[in-house]
């Protein structure tokens, strides 16, 4: 974790004394053992008040709206890079206002993992090895890194960033076997099963907070869905119909979007498992369209764009089809 | 008036109360739910009691959905309900929402019709201040009892006269020697927790130097302006007020709100006096420890450290007043 | 003079007995209205600067400022179109019920102004509690002395109480001026906006008060007048306007810094709102 961390405040020093970027946004240590907090940084004097975010959960692209008019760096992973790349395609961000400072991610932990382990955490030791030290009031625990990991981070299949301006030297996770392991279990339960988890683990303990919502980076429309009132489209209470509705709604207004950065579930008070719905979705996307979010700025996105042979019957292929042309 | 009762008839006493009243208790780490033998006394639960009192979902009116339908005002529930596991900053919690609800109709019905049985925390949390706060667990503020644990006994203080209807025999009258012990570690407390002096320079504090300060901006920079704070939180009292309307028939409903969403100033023009991010974020925390400090002496805060623990984005309530107590 | 009415959530019944286009373009609609039960109809008074919440089931509630005065039988919203509760009322037909809770909030504190000049400053259509502060006025007009007012709308078709604009521009008691922003054909009267009116009617500070109600931009522009004129920062009364969920002191969105737009408020000296933050 030293030298990471110093191979950032390195880069990131160089970035500001060279005019790259106004502002370098990372993460610096948090207030508790298992968080990291975002920072702002505008000199070389300040660089050490960055780290490499053990529990960097929630996605610093989201920082960009708050921003806005400044030339902003970030410490970008592969989520992180992936979600400025569905920004630029989508015209929320222009290229030249961010630089990305490219980073190899060797996967973080969850502090629910962490948190899970004592009743009370003084202090994490993350040196990026294949063992966690966690100091905790039962004494001091030596974990397996993989055990701590987060569930995106085990999921992941792109740990480095497709995009960047430069790239860090960082030991990247392997690519993940089995991305959608967690998304199966589910799929294989019968129909009511699955409504019945997706009832008790989602639906009934929501609080309705929009957490997930404020902390995904691809959730910027200024006027919620939720929150339109002429139509009105979702009561605002925690009726179990209108909240259900809320997370079917926003999952799918997600798909083909969503990085799986696993924000929205990091930011949820509840640690409801918030992230199986888009995981899902994103698993349809690539089975049904080939089709991957985040990796290529200059290509279409899934929803905005038809190719002839989509699988669905839609108006163009009918009349080619009819006509015998495809 | 102090009593003892001893820690095995614990469960005789719940259930006693269980056919009497609708009790509700700490049935895990998340929360509170109806009593069905078992108990989660561990510490202290991630949902507060807020929400006896200020519910998700509270029906004003009932209403035809047609224009010119007259709404019949909707009686809430009667019954009497005991909760029992209630941390003393979270009844503190609900004496201070009290001060704005007191002549609120729905919220006066659910006080007057629910008993709140604290339990003496055996040491405070993590993140728990309460005491900077001015809480004083040993006061029984918002509560009716309070079961101090000690050697294998709860000695049990008694707040409010009507609390008498929920002992049973097993409830003794303490002798001289606990009353005084108790007293004694109460005193001690007191000594060793005392108000935060951050409090007072707050109090003094001008109120538009602390709203132009330029610590707002760094701040609030990690803040997901999300409700999550204001949702955990025992003491935000924020509602929203909408109409569901099914079919024919039609509500008017109370629901939690928070200032921290965009929506939550904005005018039908779409004029927002708190646009940014920021300004909602400091608005927040002006209200709980300005403008309610000034009016009520007390900040709108019991220093339970939900919001310290639960905020995914590593705000911390500490820093900000502290910060706010040097402007 | 005011029987405090009990503060909740509960809507009176009240039916809309008449409905006037004031607008050219339909956008400003007046309502009067009379409560279904007689009795709370006859104790119903309110302080002119008083709002209340008119409620559309199925839609919800706004706060609209009372226009009439309380010796005034019927009660009188002039209601702007923005949203969906005003977009809901307007389509509503005479003889409609709807819901009302109010009087709420402060209204001017007219006792106080007892032997002073009062000058009203309207802009737009923030002119009705003016309205309602007016005609109490013109009914205790010897407590009061020199009554001025200066109106101004951006044409003439914007113009509320038309006919009522020509009665009290023929009354000796009251000087009227009455303005539109640019030439408009028919239109002899005055034209410029309401703070370059101001500063030619110049209404001297001496033993006065300046009420004034109307758009932010109008307002920045007359505050200075109305200093050069002699008014003290005690002298001016503004009337603030938030968004309101319950329109009581509970839900407390209608804050601006510690002061509650609904229970503190709406009016407030300029004295006092530069003590507030400026979140408005």
């Amino acid at each position: 974790m030293g030298t990471l961390t110093e191979k950032i405040r390195e880069a990131a020093a160089k970035v500001l004394t060279e005019g790259r970027a106004e502002v370098v946004v990372g993460y610096g240590p948090g207030p508790l053992p298992y968080r990291n907090r975002l920072v702002a940084v505008r000199s070389a004097e300040e660089v050490n008040r960055l780290v490499w975010p053990s529990f960097g959960v929630l996605n610093p692209a989201n920082a960009l709206h708050k921003l806005r008019g400044q030339k902003v760096a970030l410490v970008a992973t592969g989520c992180v890079s992936r979600a400025v790349v569905v920004l630029l395609q989508e015209g929320q961000v222009k290229r030249e206002e961010v630089y990305l400072l490219g980073v190899p991610c060797p996967g973080m932990l969850d502090p629910a993992k962490v948190r899970a382990l004592a009743a009370k955490v003084t202090r994490v030791e993350d040196d990026l090895s294949d063992r966690v030290l966690v100091t905790t009031s039962e004494g001091k625990k030596e974990i397996a890194r993989e055990e701590l990991l987060r569930a995106n981070c085990l999921s992941c299949r792109h740990p480095s960033p497709p995009l960047y301006d430069e790239l860090i030297e960082a030991p990247a996770r392997p690519v993940s076997a089995e991305p959608y392991a967690q998304v199966e279990e589910i799929e294989g339960l019968s129909p009511s099963a699955r409504w019945a988890w997706f009832e008790k683990e989602i639906v009934s303990r929501c609080l309705r907070c929009y957490a997930c919502r404020q902390a995904c980076p691809l959730c910027y429309c200024p006027t919620c869905f939720v929150d339109d009132s002429r139509p009105q489209w979702v009561g605002k209470t925690r009726d179990p119909v209108d909240t259900a509705l809320y997370h079917l709604v926003r999952a799918y207004h997600l798909t083909g979007r969503c990085v799986d950065c696993g924000s929205c579930e990091a930011a949820c008070p509840q640690g409801i498992p918030l992230r199986l719905l888009t995981k899902k979705l994103e698993k349809e996307a690539l089975s049904a369209f080939g089709f991957e979010a985040g990796l290529d700025p200059e290509a279409p996105l899934l929803f905005t764009d038809f190719r002839e042979d989509d699988p669905e019957d839609f108006m163009i292929t009918h009349e080619l089809k009819a006509a015998g042309k495809i | 008036m102090l009593y003892v009762l001893p820690q095995e008839k614990l469960s005789s006493w719940l259930k006693g109360l269980s056919e009497k009243y609708r009790l509700f208790v700490p049935v895990s780490a998340e929360g509170f739910g109806p009593y069905e033998g078992e108990l989660y006394l561990e510490a202290r639960t991630r949902l507060s009691v807020k929400e006896f009192f200020l519910p998700w979902r509270e029906p004003l009116l009932r209403f035809e959905a047609r224009p010119g339908a007259v709404p019949e005002p909707v009686a809430g529930p009667e019954e009497k309900r005991v909760v029992f596991g209630v941390r003393p900053c979270d009844a503190k919690g609900v004496a201070l929402i009290e001060k704005v609800f007191s002549e609120d109709e729905p919220f006066r019905r659910r006080r007057e019709g629910t008993f709140l049985v604290g339990l003496m925390c055996r040491e405070p949390g993590s993140q728990c201040f309460g005491w900077a706060m001015g809480l004083d667990p040993f006061a029984g503020e918002g509560l009716d009892l309070l079961f101090v644990e000690r050697e294998g006994r709860y000695l049990v203080s008694l707040f409010t006269a009507r609390a008498r209807e929920l002992l049973d025999e097993n409830f003794a009258p303490a002798d001289e020697e606990a009353a005084r012990a108790l007293e004694n570690e109460r005193e001690a407390f007191r000594q060793k927790y005392a108000a935060a002096p951050a409090l007072e320079k707050l109090k003094e504090a001008p109120l538009l130097a602390l709203y132009e300060a330029p610590f707002w901006e760094e701040l609030a920079l990690p803040c997901l302006n999300c409700g999550a704070c204001t949702f955990l939180c025992p003491t935000c009292y924020c509602f929203d007020v909408q109409d569901e309307v099914v079919g024919g028939e039609g509500v008017r409903v109370r629901l939690p709100d928070a200032c921290m969403f965009e929506l939550y100033s904005r005018h039908a023009s779409g004029h927002n006096p708190r646009r940014s991010p920021v300004a909602r974020f400091r608005n927040r925390f002006l209200h709980k420890f300005k403008y309610f400090l000034d009016l009520y002496g007390e900040p709108l805060c019991v220093g339970c450290g939900r919001c310290i623990e639960e905020c995914p984005a590593g705000v911390n309530l500490w820093d900000i007043i502290r910060t706010m107590s040097e402007v | 003079m005011v029987a405090a009415p009990k503060k909740n959530m509960i809507p009176e019944p009240a039916r809309i007995e008449r409905v006037v286009v004031e607008t050219d373009d339909g956008l400003l609609k007046s309502f009067y209205l009379r409560l279904l039960d007689e009795e709370a109809h006859r104790a119903f008074r309110h302080v002119p600067g008083q709002f209340a919440m008119l409620s559309v089931p199925g839609k919800g509630e706004c706060p609209i400022g009372i226009a009439s005065a309380p010796s005034e039988d019927l009660i009188l919203f002039t209601v702007f179109r923005t949203g969906l509760v005003t977009d809901a009322l307007h389509r509503l037909p005479e003889g409609t019920v709807i819901g009302l809770r109010g009087p709420l909030g402060n209204g001017y504190p007219l006792e106080d102004f007892r032997g002073k000049n009062v000058v009203l400053i309207a802009g737009g259509f923030a002119v009705t509690t003016l309205r309602a502060t007016l005609v109490y006025l013109l009914e205790h007009r010897d407590d009061y002395g020199e009554i001025t007012m200066i109106y101004g709308a951006r044409n003439p078709g914007l113009l509320l109480y038309k006919p009522e604009l020509k009665a009290w521009q023929e009354r000796k008691d009251l000087k009227l001026y009455l303005t539109v922003d640019r030439e408009a054909p028919g239109w002899d009267g005055l034209v410029g906006f309401v703070p370059q009116i101001t500063e030619q009617v110049a209404p001297s500070g001496e033993n006065a008060v300046a009420l004034v109600c109307g758009p932010p931009i109008m307002i920045k522009f007359t505050l200075p007048v109305l200093e050069k004129c002699g008014f003290t920062p005690e002298q001016v009364y503004l009337s603030l306007e938030n968004r309101m969920r319950c329109g009581i002191g509970l839900c407390h969105h209608c804050n601006v810094g510690p002061f509650l737009v609904c229970k503190d408020g709406p009016v407030i000296t300029l004295a006092e709102l530069k003590k507030l933050p400026p979140e408005y």
